[in-house]
């Protein structure tokens, strides 16, 4: 044993025999017992046909997803823009009625109302709010 | 060995072959991956990989299962190590080996001991290291290693001598206490 490998060392070198041991024993340890069983083959994660069968229910899926949107946009289509297509349409006719056909001046006072005729001497709304009301004098 | 194998998914003459290689060669391949990383699970998870990879391959036909085998776990390791670092564990096979006879202390002294001596096996270089496993890990004949190692067997009994000097003074100088 040289004088620089004993200056280094900190404790006993083993001997063969006891190196031999201390392997066998280190290696019977390290080995995972699970490389004597066999290969376990994951079923689902490599398998070639679970891909495309997983292929072919994301497409069932997004399918199904846009036809599901389509109908909701078809459901929530707002009244009066097809009354055909409203399943209430003829029922909400019945019992209620628009409102210009209760009233004789619609609230909606649309321009093209005021400038119709509303009597039968033909003043228009227009006409009769530009009539001043003066008081005769006494 | 020559393996040219590749084919249909549902091949069961080739599944079979796979298992069968994997039954007689799958220690000698985590001795291998062993001596690359010093961690033997990941060894193992190597040894999985490289044959599950086989298992989905459908490339032109190989010739060299055992070197296709070595370079895809080897790739992986590394893949692995640039993606994670080693921690220290206890031996989960352990409890396995002791069938309740060790107390809590003992176990933790024995992992301790294999922790010393992995630690001084990372000290070696890569071929000291290797013919190492292949002696203990795989109780290997000289004229095995010499395979593996493309060199003859005397070489490979000078290098065997060299890797367990250089050991037991790395040991000697970790202050590691031997029975």
């Amino acid at each position: 044993m040289t004088d620089s490998l004993k200056n280094r060392t900190h404790g006993r070198i083993p001997s063969d025999a006891q190196l031999d041991s201390l392997l066998q024993e280190f290696f019977r340890l390290e080995v995972p017992h699970e490389l004597s069983q066999p290969l376990k083959r994951p079923l689902v994660a490599h398998s070639p046909g679970f891909r495309t069968d997983l292929r072919a229910r994301r497409i069932a899926v997004i399918s199904t997803l846009c036809a599901l949107g389509l109908l909701m946009m078809l459901v929530v289509s707002p009244p009066g823009g097809n009354p055909e297509s409203s399943s209430t349409a003829g029922t909400s006719e019945t019992v209620t009625k628009p409102a210009d056909q209760l009233m004789l001046v619609s609230p909606k006072a649309g321009t093209d109302r005021r400038s119709q005729a509303v009597g039968d001497d033909g003043v228009t709304l227009e006409e009769t709010d530009s009539i001043e009301i003066k008081s005769s004098p006494r | 060995m020559t393996s040219p194998v590749a084919g249909k998914s549902s091949d069961p003459d080739r599944d079979q072959m796979i298992e069968t290689y994997y039954r007689e060669h799958s220690r000698e391949l985590w001795a291998l991956f062993y001596a690359m990383c010093s961690d033997a699970e990941r060894a193992y998870d190597a040894v999985q990989e490289a044959f599950l990879r086989f298992y989905d391959y459908r490339g032109e036909p190989v010739r060299d299962l055992r070197a296709w085998l070595l370079r895809v776990g080897q790739n992986w390791l590394r893949d692995v190590a640039r993606k994670k670092s080693s921690s220290c564990r206890l031996l989960p096979g352990l409890d396995d080996l002791s069938k309740g006879q060790l107390s809590a202390e003992d176990k933790l002294s024995m992992s301790e001991r294999q922790d010393q001596i992995r630690g001084a096996l990372q000290e070696l270089n890569d071929d000291d290291r290797k013919v190492l496993v292949m002696k203990y890990a795989m109780d290997w004949s000289a004229a095995q290693m010499a395979a593996v190692m493309d060199c003859s067997p005397a070489a490979i009994d000078m290098r065997l001598s060299r890797a367990r000097r250089r050991l037991a003074e790395v040991l000697a100088e970790r202050g590691f206490e031997h029975d």
